[in-house]
């Protein structure tokens, strides 16, 4: 089999099953699909996973950048989008390398790492950027169709495939996910993998590496004519037949190149790797400076006008703005809490944001949908990354499929006795707002949803009850607010925590032994 | 001879009549009660199976309640993600076992669902009544998104004035109400007559606007349970309706059946004192209905059969 193809065979599997374990709501996907997501570099970096570590830092050493091929969902999905939507009457070419911009991003986002300020990481990172494609993009389509033949084709309950609500997740995370594919996606349909090549700290990380790998595409000086047909076929834009030079820390390693020359000029060869070469190909003149793809693209669109782009520029943003900040409050129900919550597992709002890089795969798995990504409730520094909203649903006592799930081990995995205990926000109640109160009314569906009765119905006026609360039992799941029939805000609601804590321990009674021998009546 | 042959027939006619004509008779095919000998029928001791089996017989048997071809309901408690042991959910044998019984007498169709608290597939499962249910050849549906409930009007309301039912229980012939006697934080008790806030969309409502009286008014539906059976095999007596522990539950081993919601209701509260006080008078959607006249709370009235196993 051609390199090419096995390269595409494995990428195919790879990027359908990624996609499907995203949309996967009834896990029925084999639980080994999970591990998709942890061989990613950027979360096993920020989980600590010395053995994946070594596993793609083996991986790039030997195969230089296969990752971005072959494991990368944000790269298959580029070379998907290239095959479908590429200009055929546009070839690719070889470009310069975008050397000052790759390089500072790739220090700016160390730096993120390194010092917790994740969110430009997040935005970048493209696992991450696949995530959130999959989680508000794909998976509401994917749902609509799904919502539609459910009925028929399962005929009663079918636990693998049922109705799924379709939750709104805000205009920011939309806008945001939306506006990454749109520019990736034009860049991968003009020019391959560029985005890889200029952008990406994982692509220019690995193109360090890859230039001490073992194994890489190697051009044959001596049979190559500059027939420039490995040149047009490559994505990467980096394979130079003026100069007869492959610049390996821009190559992917998708092999097309191999198939390309008509001399078999190609070949993919072991390459004995040298200190020279780990320093990259040091900058000589040639007889005609390439053009840098930013000038290509420039020309291509047309005159700029900058007055006018300023003009409309501000004016987007500005109209921007105001509609996201009232998505966000619709999402929150404008519920009284001024602290967001955290979900299980997150330790507390500092680690969450160290940690978190927003690919909202936990977003896309709770099963009541509660976990919609934030807009400015952490701050700066916590923008996307995930919050519980009681709008919908309430955190289920005993799951723990969001801490589970996690690679960057954000959410650090729990158990179901832990969950227990575990207390993510606290309870407080407007007792004046309360329809016991002020409709002089039996309601009681607060305490009725309450797993550990943080609050509870006390008797009060007559047969009337009123609920009392109490804080310290309080495991934040948001049974309460959840189900308060006081609109649009709640009289019973979860003010979150900025720290996790331990609730107190519920208080077993003794079991009562009843010995009925009668009816009563 | 003669004479003595016409008073025998005059006074066996006219005990025919005077039996026959307890009870409800109503033309609304839903509402007709089959004329049984017995209003309510209480068993205690034995397994959930074996005690349905012989509350049913007391009663004159399923073919009383269920005809041959009809597309029945069977609508248990199925609100909580818990195990059948913690008494939040319907005990899954007794619902299994209504199911199959409904087959015996000729059913075309069984449907079970619950609009659960919990999320549904959680509930259903771990409550074991999908399991069972299935098993007994039942179709098991789900009743967690609108699109399954349609708008009901419900003239009688005194608060709840109209709501959305689900569309199983609109469909179908006839539907039995299976709920499991339980403490409630709201509304003191849950047992039949709040039951039926499970065929129902919106909670919250109910809740805001009066909820006993919601919970009276949603009894005043048209398509009336044809039985109900309330399990007490378990039974929830403090922290209901959801549970906290373990410690919640007792195990009476008790079942009522009849038709009459309302005379349940009242049987199976009046058992619940013998385990924790609870005064009639605070359960307020019994006043409630009464007033509606869905049926009655005074147990002089009924022909009560009692079965001790």
């Amino acid at each position: 089999m051609k390199l090419s193809n096995a390269r595409r065979l494995f990428a195919s599997v790879w990027g359908i099953l990624f996609l499907l374990y995203f949309l996967d709501y009834s896990g029925t996907l084999p639980p080994s699909t999970a591990w998709m997501t942890r061989w990613q570099w950027i979360p096993a970096f920020l989980s600590g996973n010395v053995l994946v570590l070594l596993g793609l830092g083996i991986l790039s050493i030997g195969f230089g950048r296969l990752y971005c091929s072959i494991l990368c969902p944000l790269g298959i999905l580029q070379d998907l989008i290239y095959r479908i939507f590429r200009r055929k009457t546009k070839p690719l070419r070889y470009l310069a390398e975008h050397r000052w911009l790759r390089n500072s991003l790739l220090v700016f986002s160390a730096l993120g790492l390194l010092l917790g300020w994740i969110p430009f990481v997040a935005l970048l990172d493209p696992y991450s950027i696949f995530g959130r494609t999959c989680t508000h993009l794909f998976r509401p389509v994917f749902l609509f169709i799904n919502n539609t033949f459910a009925d028929d084709l399962s005929k009663g309950v079918n636990y693998a495939l049922y109705e799924v609500p379709i939750v709104y997740s805000g205009l920011f995370a939309g806008l945001i996910t939306a506006g990454s594919l749109l520019f990736i996606s034009v860049l991968a349909m003009q020019f391959g993998r560029l985005y890889c090549n200029s952008i990406c700290p994982v692509g220019t990380f690995l193109g360090w590496i890859s230039r001490a790998s073992f194994f890489r595409p190697v051009l044959n000086t001596e049979t190559c004519n500059r027939c420039g047909k490995c040149e047009k076929n490559c994505k990467s834009a980096c394979i130079n037949s003026r100069e007869k030079s492959i610049d390996i820390s821009r190559c992917v390693q998708c092999f097309n190149c191999l198939d390309q020359c008509p001399k078999g000029g190609i070949r993919y060869q072991f390459v004995r790797p040298s200190f020279r070469n780990l320093l990259g190909d040091l900058p000589h003149k040639t007889a005609k400076p390439a053009q840098s793809p930013s000038h290509e693209f420039i020309k291509t669109a047309g005159a700029i006008d900058y007055p006018k782009r300023r003009f409309f520029g501000t004016l987007g943003a500005l109209s921007i703005s105001i509609p996201l900040a009232k998505s966000q409050a619709v999402l929150h129900t404008a519920s009284k809490r001024t602290t967001p919550i955290a979900p299980p597992g997150a330790i507390s709002h500092s680690h969450l944001n160290r940690h978190c890089t927003a690919c909202h795969l936990c977003v896309a798995k709770c099963p009541h949908q509660i976990i919609q990504p934030a807009f400015m409730e952490y701050g700066m520094e916590g923008i996307l990354q995930p919050t519980l909203t009681f709008k919908n649903g309430f955190c289920n006592f005993d799951c723990t499929l969001c801490s589970e799930v996690c690679p960057n081990n954000a959410l650090q995995a729990i158990s179901k006795t832990e969950k227990h205990r575990l207390q993510m926000g606290r309870v407080k109640l407007d007792i004046d707002r309360c329809v016991v109160k002020t409709d002089r009314t039996n309601c009681g569906a607060c305490s009725e949803h309450c797993p550990t009765q943080a609050v509870e119905m006390i008797p009060y006026d007559g047969a009337l009850t009123l609920p009392r609360i109490h804080p310290d039992l309080c495991v934040g799941c948001g049974g309460c607010e959840y189900i308060c029939p006081v609109q649009p805000q709640t009289a019973i609601y979860v003010e979150g925590l900025t720290r996790h804590q331990q609730a107190k321990e519920i208080t077993k009674t003794e079991q009562i032994k009843v010995d009925i021998q009668d009816f009563g009546f | 001879m003669e004479r003595r042959f016409f008073l025998k027939a005059l006074a066996t006619t006219g005990a025919y009549i005077g039996l026959s004509s307890r009870g409800a008779l109503n033309v609304f095919g839903q509402k007709t009660k089959p004329s049984g000998d017995y209003d309510l029928v209480a068993v205690l001791g034995g397994e959930p199976a074996e005690m349905f089996r012989k509350g049913i017989e007391a009663l004159g048997g399923m073919k009383k309640y269920v005809k041959k071809g009809q597309k029945v309901v069977v609508k248990p408690n199925i609100g909580w993600d818990k195990t059948p042991d913690l008494a939040a959910n319907t005990n899954p044998e007794l619902v299994g076992e209504i199911v199959k019984q409904c087959f015996k007498a000729g059913a075309k169709e069984v449907v079970v669902f619950d609009h659960t608290c919990d999320h549904w597939v959680n509930a259903y499962t771990n409550s074991g009544i999908q399991a069972a249910a299935v098993a007994a050849g039942a179709k098991v549906v789900p009743a967690d998104t609108e699109n399954y409930y349609e708008e009901v009007t419900l003239d009688q309301g005194i608060s709840l004035k109209s709501t959305k039912i689900h569309k199983a229980i609109l469909d179908c012939d006839v539907w039995i109400n299976v709920p499991i006697l339980k403490t409630h934080g709201g509304a003191k008790m849950t047992v039949a007559m709040k039951n039926l806030m499970g065929i129902n969309w919106d909670r919250r409502w109910m809740h805001r606007n009066n909820l006993p009286q919601c919970i009276a008014d949603l009894n005043t539906l048209d398509k009336k349970p044809i039985l109900n059976v309330v399990d007490a095999y378990r039974v929830m007596q403090s922290n209901g309706p959801r549970g906290k522990t373990e410690a919640d539950v007792v195990m009476p081993k008790a079942l009522f059946l009849s038709s009459d919601i309302v005379a349940v209701d009242t049987a199976a509260i009046k058992f619940f004192n013998q385990i924790k006080d609870m005064p009639l008078s605070d359960v307020k959607y019994l006043k409630f209905s009464e007033q509606h006249q869905i049926g009655t709370m005074n147990m002089e009235t009924l022909n009560i059969k009692r079965i001790k196993i």
